[in-house]
């Protein structure tokens, strides 16, 4: 007669401290974004991370338990259960208690009712800046923008005063504060509301300045940016930003205005800014991440810091998607030190190398056939 | 033969042992698996062959006359096969001529025509199949399936005024110019009310959740009479455990279709989204089927594809209040267990009520809002 076996795991080792885990990801953080990490390295501090987040985040410990994962039968990084983005809007996903935490970014959305908020300590927020400027600094200056240098930002975000919960603009102050660039600017809220209004806030900037200028915003602000070019004669030719300036575009539409897809929206940039593709770059990032994903303008391939690992996953089957198909975008992010390091994101994209093409947000649930979308 | 006496020997045709007409729906009917296309379609073809004497009556007493009269235009949504072949049905009944413009890729309108005219050729020549949907612009009456926007457009390309579903039975005088009547049928949602509390001999809990199950895994949720909710008096932890357990069952006799990357990409999203929101069971390895125990939200979407949310009949208050209640209802079927018809009619407004596990098996020429009778086309 068989008698059942049961499954035996041999104990985790302990939970390490906060402490000593900011210094191993400074660590790796600090040794730049050109060389990659081992599997055997990330696997390492990936699992230590795991093991300190499912001790201290209650949420994501009882959801790992639902799926009976622990860290006793969790042996790489691939295995470890990844939170899907709006769980940031129904849990508070982190490991420090309520009196460390000094900053909080919500997420963005018109149609949203509830931010997802990723809480961040004095600490945590060290580490997302040191990372977030080592993958721009490589990625979008090219590492040859220095801080004498006579440069310029043009920030087409709200100001941080605007948004202070805002990890875009907390991410665009961080680089205007390392660049030490005297003249930048955010354009602000109301000139984001009004296309014209942008395009003067723009000019002004660009007419009074020879430096080069790095133009940072999001897609929408494009969009408003270069239909008020078009829109007035004068500027037939757009706004020709100084020889040597970068862009660098992120993020969607989110309802706020016609949607253009990326080739033709770099194209326009490129055209009416006066800028060359080889200049341009998109940015991939979320609040509820701390590491950013970059692609050239031409190539559209999006590549992370060698602290993130990236997984596209069949929706149908849980499973990794094969190389060249689509799937959900899950990442692997050893910055999310006092939330979760695996986040499943709604996005889809198509794995290709060790980058990823970004495609679109998965659909919601919505009307078709008899059914009907109806707000409650 | 009575038109009611052809239909009947041709679904007799479709339910024979080996039919080769079921064999070609269960091969071209590719939104589905086989073993649901083949359950679906024989139900409704045993409820034809069950209520003949039905048909009969239904027929007008001088079919000519309407005929001379009025040609009925069909334009078919395709995401179910028998609303489009009840259509047809109670065109050909009402004595009229049909033209049928079925959705894009949808075969079943075409197979019936074809097995009908084995019948009855000169009966199915009452009938033409068409890819023009501008045939409306030529008839007197215009019986439209699909989503809101569509018909919308329709409704105003026709020009003809929408008759009101409560008043559908009143007959208008038409003059020769004046625009055809437009009936519709939109977007509708159903849900189950089913008192969990009390095990009664008649409605075993068991019972009740394969009842259940049933309802929300016929036709992988596509048509507006399977339930996206149910509301549970008692324990709907313990119905949401047992009714996961239903679907499992269900979808080993009976598989969900493949689906495409976007419809697999909404449920895993929503599985994803309710993972920290309530408590989902799903199918192992795939989306084949979800139930989400959902304890404090209103009315929210399901992504179909059998995806059931639980709640407890308390948030029935929600949805009282909801959208989908006001102005006007948009719930095509309530399905209850346990409860009385009269509990049920109270609890909610719909255009039909009936036991849970019969909500997907509509009377045949049942008078409701989500179905065209004969009488509609009297005209």
């Amino acid at each position: 007669m068989k008698t059942a076996r049961k499954t035996t795991y041999p104990p985790a080792p302990k939970s390490p401290s906060a402490g000593e885990l900011d210094a191993r990801i400074l660590d790796f953080i600090a040794r730049g974004v050109e060389r990659r990490s081992t599997d055997a390295e990330f696997n390492q501090l990936a699992l230590a991370l795991f093991r300190h987040q499912f001790a201290l985040n209650q949420p994501y410990c009882r959801y790992c338990e639902s799926l009976g994962r622990n860290p006793r039968n969790v042996a790489h990084w691939a295995q470890i259960p990844a939170v899907p983005t709006t769980a940031f809007k129904d849990a508070e996903l982190t490991t420090l208690p309520a009196k460390q935490r000094t900053a909080v970014f919500h997420s963005s959305g018109t149609t949203e009712h509830r931010p997802s908020r990723h809480f961040h300590s004095r600490k945590t927020l060290a580490l997302y800046e040191a990372a977030l400027w080592r993958t721009f600094e490589a990625r979008v200056t090219g590492g040859k923008w220095r801080t004498t240098e006579n440069c310029q930002l043009v920030i087409l975000t709200p100001t941080p005063a605007e948004a202070p919960h805002s990890s875009l603009v907390h991410m665009m102050e961080t680089v205007r504060r390392r660049l030490s660039a005297p003249t930048s600017v955010f354009v602000g809220a109301a000139a984001l509301e009004d296309g014209r209004a942008l395009a003067s806030a723009v000019q002004s900037k660009i007419k009074t300045q020879k430096s080069k200028t790095l133009l940072l915003g999001t897609a929408f602000a494009f969009v408003h940016l270069l239909d008020a070019i078009a829109a007035a004669p004068r500027r037939g030719r757009g706004l020709q930003l100084p020889r040597g300036s970068r862009v660098m575009e992120t993020g969607g539409y989110k309802g706020r205005t016609r949607e253009v897809p990326r080739e033709e929206l770099h194209a326009l940039i490129s055209t009416k800014l006066g800028v060359p593709r080889s200049a341009l770059v998109s940015e991939y990032g979320m609040c509820e991440l701390s590491s950013q994903f970059y692609a050239a303008s031409q190539a559209a391939m999006f590549h992370g810091p060698p602290w993130t690992r990236v997984r596209l996953i069949n929706p149908e089957t849980g499973r990794e998607a094969r190389e060249g198909k689509r799937g959900l975008i899950r990442v692997f992010d050893l910055a999310n030190r006092a939330s979760v390091i695996a986040i499943q994101t709604d996005d889809i994209g198509i794995c290709r190398g060790d980058g990823f093409e970004l495609l679109c947000r998965a659909p919601q649930a919505e009307a078709r056939g008899c059914s009907l979308m109806v707000p409650s | 033969m009575t038109t009611g006496q052809v239909i009947a020997a041709t679904a007799r045709l479709w339910l024979k042992r080996g039919s080769p007409w079921m064999a070609r729906a269960k091969r071209e009917l590719t939104a589905f698996s086989p073993q649901m296309v083949e359950l679906g379609l024989r139900e409704l073809f045993a409820d034809i062959t069950a209520n003949v004497e039905e048909l009969e009556r239904c027929e007008t007493p001088c079919p000519t006359l309407h005929a001379s009269r009025s040609t009925v235009c069909h334009i078919l949504s395709g995401n179910l096969p028998n609303p489009g072949v009840v259509s047809i049905i109670v065109g050909l009944l009402s004595g009229a001529r049909n033209v049928v413009k079925p959705a894009t890729g949808d075969p079943m309108p075409a197979l019936f025509m074809k097995s009908l005219a084995v019948v009855d050729s000169k009966l199915a020549k009452r009938v033409m199949l068409t890819a023009d949907r501008e045939q409306y612009r030529r008839v007197g009456v215009v019986v439209a399936y699909g989503n809101d926007e569509t018909l919308a457009k329709l409704r105003r390309n026709v020009g003809g005024a929408s008759v009101p579903r409560r008043n559908r039975r009143t007959k208008r005088s038409r003059g020769a110019e004046a625009p055809p009547t437009f009936f519709d049928f939109g977007h509708r949602v159903s849900i189950g009310v089913v008192d969990f509390l009390h095990s009664k001999i008649q409605n075993p809990k068991s019972k009740i959740t394969t009842a259940a199950a049933r309802d929300a895994s016929m036709w992988d949720q596509q048509g507006c009479m399977s339930p996206q909710c149910f509301f549970v008096r008692g324990d709907a932890a313990a119905f949401a455990e047992a009714l996961a357990e239903e679907m499992e069952a269900f979808d080993c006799r009976r598989p969900r279709a493949e689906l495409s990357f976007e419809d697999a990409a909404a449920i895993a999203r929503a599985r994803n989204e309710w993972s920290f929101r309530g408590r989902v069971w799903a199918s192992k390895g795939s989306t084949h089927w979800t139930v989400v125990l959902d304890e404090r939200g209103g009315w929210v979407p399901s992504p179909l594809n059998r995806f059931v949310f639980v709640r407890p009949i308390s948030l029935l208050a929600k949805l009282r209040h909801s959208k989908i209640q006001n102005p006007k209802s948009k719930i095509s079927t309530v399905g209850f267990a346990g409860f009385s018809p009269k509990e049920a009619v109270a609890m909610a407004q719909a255009d039909r009520y009936c036991s849970l596990g019969e909500m997907q098996r509509p009377l045949l020429l049942l008078t409701n809002g989500s179905r065209l009778r004969v009488g509609d086309l009297m005209i």
